[in-house]
């Protein structure tokens, strides 16, 4: 797949755009420019805006694969992404020859606009294969202080973004990866857990992920189930912060809905083998305490 | 005759619907075609509506039980499939007392050399495997099917590695396509995988990338390719170009040279 390829299939109807555009005269990236603009919007069905923006593409993806002979373009920020975000209405201009619905997927409308959190996940593959090396990749991207969170960090921010994007507020700041447990506010997270689980030595919601329970019921005096809970509670906080929005009410497990029931109706819970040694108990006890005849001893002893 | 294997370790990630849409396309274009169903899940043979029942299919041709051409389904003039069964996967069972079980797709298709232009081989999810083996050695060409997913780059890097391992340790220069597919442009994140694609493989990925659609969806549910149904559809489109971008780089003239090495 040549860059030009790659231009029409990302910003273009892929192999029809590629085919009118060869037809053209036009087999480079950097060729793109070259065409006359009546011509490119005689492409996209004399759409002139979409024409300029697929040229305007052409400029940032030949720039962003190395093959740009000028300068910067004037729209591309530090991370690749365009400064005129790219709506679904650009995309709904395309020229395509049928399904394409912008109602099919509502969520993909948002994330149309520039967010540069997925930009860096994306980079972050590209480092992870070797295309871009690792420390350019963390240099491009530090540009805020939270970045510094750890590799969390960058998926945490990611989502932030998203849900100030999708819901229109900020939301808490306290929901970062760094951030103490006993500023926490998770639902579900009461301070009195939080306290012991200071106490306990964990100081980060990762430190809180990354803990081994069976160690933490005794060094908390929390119990287990209630550890495992937090524990989910902060691994869907740093993976998917989103989820977090609208808590549902925790269902209760069926083990402990039993248990009430049990102590609704004034059954004891005890083990089943303490049931079942307490009659063996008593049946021995009243072996013991019934006593035997006594034999009438004669001159050899009761064995004659 | 020219044989393409579509493969990846992977699962879900569009082989079947490739296999089937591709030959479908190739037929299209005028040529002879053949669908080879070789994963034991045997969808292309049910993406296809073929029921097989008692009929001899794949696995006793592997088997050298029937000849080949005793087993093909004739779907329309110039386009046939050889279908699998869910007991396909006995053959690799069996493939460990049997001698050189990895040639005997390649011996198979040998007597079908004049009468089909291409094959097009579904292989299933597996990168190991006697089936698997069988494809890679009797392609011309191994294309490369990735998903413009999650986790796509690195299971399409890490499948690369395999199949390119495979064919180095044969001695083939086989040579190895990408093909990315279920490409949604609307995401950035698909857009994003297909740059890293792009970066990674270059030269190497057909132009044409595979957009996701319903309609494909679809059209492998009820059993019969799009092209047949709704010829001037997008995904339609997209996979005519994909037979003509395969038509220009494995022409049906050239003899294979598995034949030569069989």
């Amino acid at each position: 797949m040549d860059s030009l390829a790659l231009l029409c299939n990302l910003h273009g109807d892929g192999p029809a755009t590629l085919a009118r555009l060869r037809e053209l005269g036009c087999f480079e990236l950097a060729a793109v420019r070259s065409v006359n603009r009546d011509a490119l919007s005689a492409l996209f069905q004399g759409n002139e805006k979409f024409a300029a923006r697929f040229e305007r593409e052409a400029r940032v993806l030949s720039e962003r694969l190395g093959e740009s002979e000028e300068g910067p373009a004037p729209s591309v920020s530090k991370g690749g992404a365009l400064t005129q975000p790219c709506t679904v209405e650009d995309y709904s201009l395309a020229p395509e020859m049928d399904e394409f619905a912008p109602s099919v997927e509502p969520a993909a409308t948002k994330m149309l606009t520039p967010f540069p959190g997925l930009s860096r996940v994306g980079a972050a593959s590209a480092a992870l294969l070797g295309v871009v090396p690792l420390a350019n990749t963390n240099h491009q991207e530090s540009e805020s202080p939270q970045d510094s969170a750890g590799p969390h960090g960058v998926v945490i921010n990611a989502v932030l973004e998203l849900w100030s994007r999708l819901d229109g507020h900020q939301p808490p700041a306290q929901f970062t990866a760094t951030c103490k447990l006993r500023e926490a506010q998770i639902e579900g997270f009461s301070s009195e857990a939080a306290e012991k689980l200071c106490a306990a030595g964990l100081q980060t919601l990762e430190d809180l992920v990354e803990a081994e329970l069976l160690d933490l019921v005794g060094s908390s005096g929390l119990p287990y189930t209630k550890l495992a809970h937090l524990q989910f509670l902060a691994r869907k906080v740093l993976g998917a912060g989103h989820s977090m929005k609208t808590p549902a009410p925790a269902a209760r497990p069926e083990s402990q809905r039993q248990a009430s029931l049990r102590q609704e109706k004034g059954l004891e819970l005890t083990p089943f083998w303490s049931r079942v040694a307490k009659p063996a108990v008593k049946e021995v006890v009243k072996e013991e305490t019934r006593l035997p005849d006594p034999v009438e001893e004669g001159p050899a002893g009761p064995f004659a | 005759m020219q044989i393409l294997t579509l493969a990846n370790q992977k699962g879900g990630c569009g082989k079947t619907t490739t296999a089937i849409h591709l030959a479908a396309a190739l037929h299209a274009a005028g040529e002879r075609t053949l669908i080879i169903d070789l994963d034991p899940q045997a969808h292309a043979t049910l993406g296809l509506g073929c029921f097989v029942g008692r009929s001899p299919s794949l696995l006793e041709v592997l088997r050298g039980e029937v000849p080949a051409q005793s087993a093909l389904r004739q779907l329309r003039p110039g386009i046939s499939l050889l279908p699998a069964t869910l007991s396909l996967g006995e053959f690799e069972e069996e493939a460990t007392v049997a001698l050189e079980p990895e040639r005997a797709l390649g011996h198979a298709l040998r007597p079908l050399a004049s009468s089909f232009d291409y094959v097009v081989i579904d292989c299933p999810p597996r990168a190991d495997g006697v089936l698997t083996a069988n494809a890679v050695r009797a392609a011309n060409q191994v294309l490369l099917i990735v998903e413009t997913g999650a986790f796509a780059l690195q299971g399409a890097v890490r499948a690369f590695e395999i199949f390119s391992g495979m064919l180095e340790s044969e001695g083939s220069s086989t040579p190895i396509q990408v093909l990315a597919t279920m490409f949604d442009r609307r995401t950035r994140f698909a857009r994003d995988v297909l740059i890293g694609m792009h970066a990674r493989f270059g030269e190497r990925m057909y132009d044409t990338a595979i957009r996701s659609s319903v309609k494909l969806r679809e059209a492998v549910a009820s059993g019969v390719p799009l092209q047949w149904t709704s010829p001037r559809a997008r995904a339609s489109s997209d996979f005519a170009a994909l037979a003509s971008e395969v038509r220009n780089t494995m022409s049906p003239s050239q003899i294979a040279s598995t034949f030569l090495e069989l």
